[in-house]
């Protein structure tokens, strides 16, 4: 049951980064993308154990699987960059332009 | 944006327990949640707020843009090093070289605990890096 | 001797730390000598690796002393031999030549030095979440790059790519995610070893193969995903136009080969022969229409990718070696034609193809680099393009409509080189090119063109040596075909090329002659007023940014049900 409302956030993001105007909000929706996707790798991989999977004298319980986390965290650290990038981008797009909707500057382009 | 008296003494107060809370989030990164990365995060949001309460041009009188993109690059070479060493010692890349502890304490884990330390340094100083050259062009 | 497969990772990285911190204390030639060594030094290491890898052995390495399952190991064999040595050439021609060029910083060299790492890595890896890392490294380094001269197409050019780049590779995780979800192992040779058990069939398996080859296929210019990339390889700088067109998207294009061999999914790749034949066709067509320079080689380096693609779709051992061939001769002279325009753009300061025209009587050595590259180009006796185009003609015998793609690709392609031709001869005035002209309108434009010939600016003999460089190359790769052609094939495919083949019979020749003719006839036509119509409407046609998302999308789901009928049941 879950994870249709992981699908729905995946296809959200799809969504955004087609339909948004406005060039920041494309950038969000790119972030909701890459965080939904790594929602649906941990929950794939949490459904084997109950406990975190870090050893200590003895394991008490069955862990959790912890591959999907780790690779999270490289997806995670990977969109930061592409956000940090992203939005300097788009700074000095707004100081050329003076607006951040990307229909304007198109047609700006397509008028020169 | 006018910083208000209440906002300057608390942030003043605050901010060392925040880089003291990143550090350890660093170093204890192999015993709980937590590890380089996050450490690193924690704390530029440390540096941050004082970006956000102190004023920007004060605050980058501490925490120059020189000495941030120094540490960051001194940072890339010693994770090279660390590597490096891993080859010529344990022949791999990366490679464990130092004893392993018991499990549980924070010496355990072999070379871990460097890797940590120097991955979070270096997220943080690029962290910080990146918000004031992002807040400096904002304000001119 | 393992080691050295690490090392080739790390000495680019090591050398981008030194421009890093170069930027404090170090003068700029320093760091442009340490670039260009550490690429002679990868060099040096694939030379030296040569012997074992002819000898057809795999060399392993397991990075950390993590053994396979629970690790990450790197694989050298010969593809990924001859890719390297293919990329650290490309990119040792576009350094001296920004060497020549001279107005680049410390920045530029730091990224460019991250790109060769992160090319290397993917090359080698065995891992599949390892591949999808450097992949983003190699991505990131050319977003900047792209961005670096920092006007604003640039950086709108830029920005496009990062859109459709991040959602490409965001469909690339999700097949990862798909497929540890079924195998539970992320390296190649365990995914492969699994695979046979579960069985080829499985569709959530066959989901995630096509997530997988769509998120690669965004960087490797498919025909619906290709939409970044003639603004991004015309705006940016010109040594990194010719790295990008020359090895990232072949590079890619390997990480899909790799892919698809490990997990063997032969639907797919008749599939892709379909999408080669017809990426082929409509680039040279918008290619025709361009009046800038920069951006009809980017619509021409998308439709050479066409051939490469429907070649590897073909899937006999023919069609394999003469697709990686065509990946060779490409590079060489598609990097050797955005350098020698590179320098035309260079030494005049305009992109369009009227405005510059008539160079070749100031500039004959680059006249002369130029018209290497576009003879192999149009698949010319002497030259390297000949022989993988005769080659890749041979192997699509079997299936008639993609080789009638091809064939009407070439011929484009020879219009449209004839058209960028134009920039080094004619004597330089306006008046082919605008349908009326009057007097004065003549006599001013040509005073124009020649005013700017006199503030041309002078020409390093940086700049000159890669295209001499590469111009010799272009010809010894086509002049002995059949030991070029033994070697790929014994490096690839552990075995040679059958006896009877031969590239320079009589029939091939009068093919290559019918093609040139039937190509010049085209431009001919291109050129009169209505053909002129045609290629303005076509011009005028750009996608936005939303469109080349959706574009994606729905390319993926057109695979999908492809996949789907040409399966039968779900």
């Amino acid at each position: 049951m879950p994870i249709y409302f992981v699908i729905i956030l995946i296809l959200l993001g799809v969504w955004g980064m087609v339909k948004k105007d406005n060039l920041i909000k494309k950038v969000i929706s790119l972030n909701i993308f890459n965080s939904s996707i790594v929602i649906l790798f941990v929950y794939l991989g949490s459904r084997t154990g109950s406990t975190a999977p870090i050893m200590e004298e003895r394991m008490k319980g069955v862990a959790v699987d912890p591959l999907p986390q780790a690779l999270t965290l490289t997806a995670i650290v990977i969109g930061i960059c592409l956000t940090a990038l992203a939005l300097s981008l788009i700074l000095r797009i707004y100081q050329q332009y003076k607006t951040l909707s990307i229909s304007r500057i198109e047609k700006s382009i397509r008028n020169e | 944006m006018k910083e208000s008296e209440i906002v300057i003494m608390i942030s003043r107060k605050l901010a060392p327990y925040i880089l003291l809370f990143g550090l350890y989030l660093i170093s204890f990164g192999h015993l709980s949640p937590g590890g380089g990365f996050q450490g690193g995060v924690v704390l530029a949001s440390g540096v941050i707020l004082l970006y956000l309460s102190r004023g920007i041009a004060c605050t980058q009188r501490t925490f120059t843009e020189k000495k941030l993109g120094l540490a960051e690059a001194w940072m890339f070479f010693f994770f090279l090093l660390m590597g490096v060493s891993g080859l010529i010692a344990g022949k791999y890349f990366l490679g464990n070289f130092l004893p392993l502890g018991k499990a549980g304490k924070v010496p355990s884990g072999g070379f871990i605990f460097f890797l940590n330390l120097i991955i979070g340094l270096k997220v943080g100083a690029g962290i910080t890096l990146v918000c004031s050259c992002l807040f400096k062009t904002a304000k001119g | 001797m393992n080691d050295l497969i690490i090392l080739l990772i790390i000495v680019p990285f090591v050398a981008s730390f030194v421009s890093l911190l170069g930027r404090y204390f170090l003068h700029l030639c320093i760091v442009e000598v340490t670039s260009l060594g550490a690429v002679c030094l990868c060099l040096a290491f694939l030379t030296v690796l040569f012997p074992t890898i002819w000898e057809g052995k795999v060399i392993d390495y397991s990075v950390g002393g993590w053994v396979e399952p629970v690790g990450i190991s790197l694989y050298m064999d010969g593809l990924a031999w001859v890719t390297s040595l293919i990329g650290m050439l490309i990119a040792l021609f576009s350094l001296l030549f920004a060497r020549g060029e001279g107005k680049y910083e410390y920045n530029f060299y730091f990224f460019f030095s991250i790109l060769l790492g992160g090319m290397e890595g993917i090359i080698l890896t065995g891992d599949v979440f390892n591949m999808f890392v450097f992949f983003e490294i190699l991505s990131i380094a050319t977003y900047i790059l792209i961005a670096y001269p920092q006007k604003e197409k640039s950086i709108i050019a830029s920005f496009n790519y990062l859109l459709i780049s991040s959602l490409g590779m965001g469909f690339f995780l999700l097949g990862i995610v798909l497929l540890y979800q079924q195998t539970g192992v992320l390296s190649f040779r365990e995914i492969a070893r699994l695979v046979t058990e579960i069985g080829r069939d499985s569709p959530l398996l066959t989901l995630s193969l096509i997530f997988l080859v769509v998120g690669i296929g965004v960087k490797a210019a498919f025909i619906p995903l290709h939409t970044w990339l003639p603004d991004a390889h015309a705006y940016a700088p010109h040594p990194v136009s010719a790295i990008l067109s020359g090895v990232m998207i072949k590079v890619s294009f390997l990480a899909v080969w790799r892919i698809l061999k490990l997990l063997q999914a032969p639907h797919l790749q008749q599939i892709l022969m379909w999408v080669g034949g017809f990426t082929a066709f409509l680039a040279i067509i918008w290619a025709m229409a361009q009046n800038d320079s920069k951006k009809l080689l980017a619509y021409s380096s998308i439709s050479q990718m066409g051939f490469i693609i429907a070649s590897f779709g073909a899937a006999t051992s023919l069609s394999l070696a003469a697709s990686f061939y065509h990946i060779l001769s490409h590079s060489l002279f598609k990097s050797l034609l955005f350098l020698s325009v590179g320098v035309a753009i260079y030494a005049t300061g305009t992109r369009d193809i009227d405005e510059m025209a008539g160079l070749g009587k100031k500039m004959p050595l680059v006249g002369i680099g130029f018209l290497v590259g576009a003879l192999s180009v149009s698949g010319v006796p002497p030259f390297n393009g000949y022989v993988s185009k005769s080659f890749i003609s041979t192997s699509l015998k079997g299936h008639p409509f993609v080789h009638f793609l091809i064939f009407l690709a070439s011929v484009a392609t020879v219009a449209s080189f004839t058209k960028l031709s134009r920039i080094f001869r004619g004597r330089g005035t306006k008046e082919d090119t605008i349908g009326n002209s009057h007097k004065d309108e003549k006599n001013l434009s040509s005073n124009y063109i020649s005013a700017r010939m006199d503030h041309m600016k002078v020409v390093s003999r940086g700049m000159l040596i890669p295209l001499i460089v590469l111009s010799l190359l272009c010809l010894i790769t086509g002049i002995c075909p059949r030991t070029l052609a033994g070697a790929i094939s014994h490096l690839l495919l552990g075995k040679g090329l059958k006896p009877a083949l031969l590239v320079y019979s009589p029939s091939q020749l009068a093919n290559s002659v019918f093609i040139l003719g039937s190509g010049l006839v085209l431009y001919l036509v291109a050129t009169s007023s209505k053909g002129k119509k045609v290629l303005t409407y076509l011009r005028s046609l750009r996608f936005g940014l939303n469109n080349s998302l959706l574009l994606i999308v729905v390319g993926f789901i057109i695979l999908v049900i492809i996949n789907w009928m040409m399966r039968g049941f779900h």
